[in-house]
């Protein structure tokens, strides 16, 4: 089963359907259509970029365990990953309470910045400031920005993991936007 | 439809000019003069977030690897539930979450049914029953048939 043809051009329906057969290179395309996507939505919930990568991948590994069980016509793929990833920060965040590491954003951006030379320094503190905007929104308002402007879903997306439709997206991406405004001095 | 729809709408249409960057705010704003307090701020909220996307962007070279360690990891599905399956059997302690993170729900489901199963024919033989409940039950009883005796000894007792 492992020597099916996978292009660049395989649509997602054919990728899911040979990752559901057992076939482990066409769920590492899926990986490499979406990671990037999950990535951003992890680590806009998380200030440690290497926690953020780890989590990007436990959420592909949770997925391909249970592919198998996945619909295509109940939930779009895109949703069914982010609702993982939910999960993923839900259990990651549990656990950091548990070990009693839960930080502040300012502790942690100092000990972030503490090893990270030039650009890496420069994008982290990028990283905290939009953090420590984004959490003074409303849950809603953070996630439409997230999945729009950093994972850059389209509305149509965006709808189906907010169980939305796409032009209560608009609206409510219009409404965030100036909540966001509110808070910038720009 | 309504002006919440339209300004949504709009905004969304400058959004995808705005991220293509041969646009700017203000020519934006000009082309829509009669929505200018309505998009001016949610757009200028837009160009401050597009500026700070870049830092998040993933570690160079980080997709290509992390992926052949996956779908290594993937083929080796079966070995490694083994060798889980092992380590659960030897750790009393470990929580059912991290199982069923491991798992999948299905696990669940597999558990109850192993359970029922081995009550169903095992848990209660006649031999591990105290009396008077032991002369009520034969063997080759089904398990229901023992679970409801063992119910009515009770109630009577």
């Amino acid at each position: 089963v492992e020597n099916i043809e996978l292009t660049h051009e395989t649509s997602d329906t054919e990728l899911l359907k040979n990752a559901q057969n057992g076939v482990s290179e066409a769920f590492g395309e899926i990986y490499s259509r979406y990671a990037r996507i999950i990535f951003r939505f992890i680590f806009a919930n998380l200030n440690n970029r290497l926690d953020a990568e780890d989590l990007t991948e436990e959420v592909f590994l949770r997925a391909w365990r249970t592919i198998s069980e996945y619909r295509e016509r109940g939930v779009p793929f895109l949703a069914y990953l982010f609702k993982i990833a939910r999960n993923v920060l839900i259990d990651y965040y549990r656990q950091e309470g548990r070990a009693g590491g839960h930080m502040s954003i300012e502790e942690k951006s100092f000990q972030n910045l503490q090893p990270d030379p030039g650009e890496t320094a420069i994008a982290n503190l990028e990283h905290q400031e939009l953090r420590k905007t984004l959490d003074k929104l409303r849950e809603d308002y953070r996630t439409v920005l997230i999945l729009r402007f950093l994972s850059g879903l389209s509305p149509e997306e965006t709808g189906q993991v907010m169980g939305r439709t796409p032009g209560a997206v608009r609206i409510l991406q219009h409404r965030a936007l100036s909540a966001l405004r509110n808070l910038l001095d720009i | 439809m309504d002006r919440y729809d339209e300004i949504g709408e709009i905004l969304d249409r400058c959004l995808d000019l705005l991220r293509g960057g041969q646009v700017t705010i203000e020519s934006l704003i000009e082309k829509y003069p009669e929505y200018q307090e309505a998009l001016k701020p949610p757009l200028e909220a837009a160009a401050w977030l597009q500026g700070k996307a870049l830092a998040f962007s993933l570690s160079p070279g980080f997709v290509a690897s992390s992926r052949r360690r996956l779908v290594e990891r993937f083929r080796n599905r079966e070995v490694n539930d083994l060798g889980y399956t092992l380590h659960v059997l030897g750790n009393p302690f470990i929580s059912f979450t991290e199982v069923r993170a491991h798992y999948g729900n299905g696990v669940l489901s597999f558990l109850v049914v192993v359970v029922l199963l081995i009550g169903y024919r095992n848990l209660i033989h006649p031999s591990l029953l105290i009396p008077p409940a032991r002369r009520y039950i034969e063997p080759g009883q089904t398990g229901a048939r023992k679970i409801l005796v063992l119910y009515l000894v009770h109630k009577t007792r």
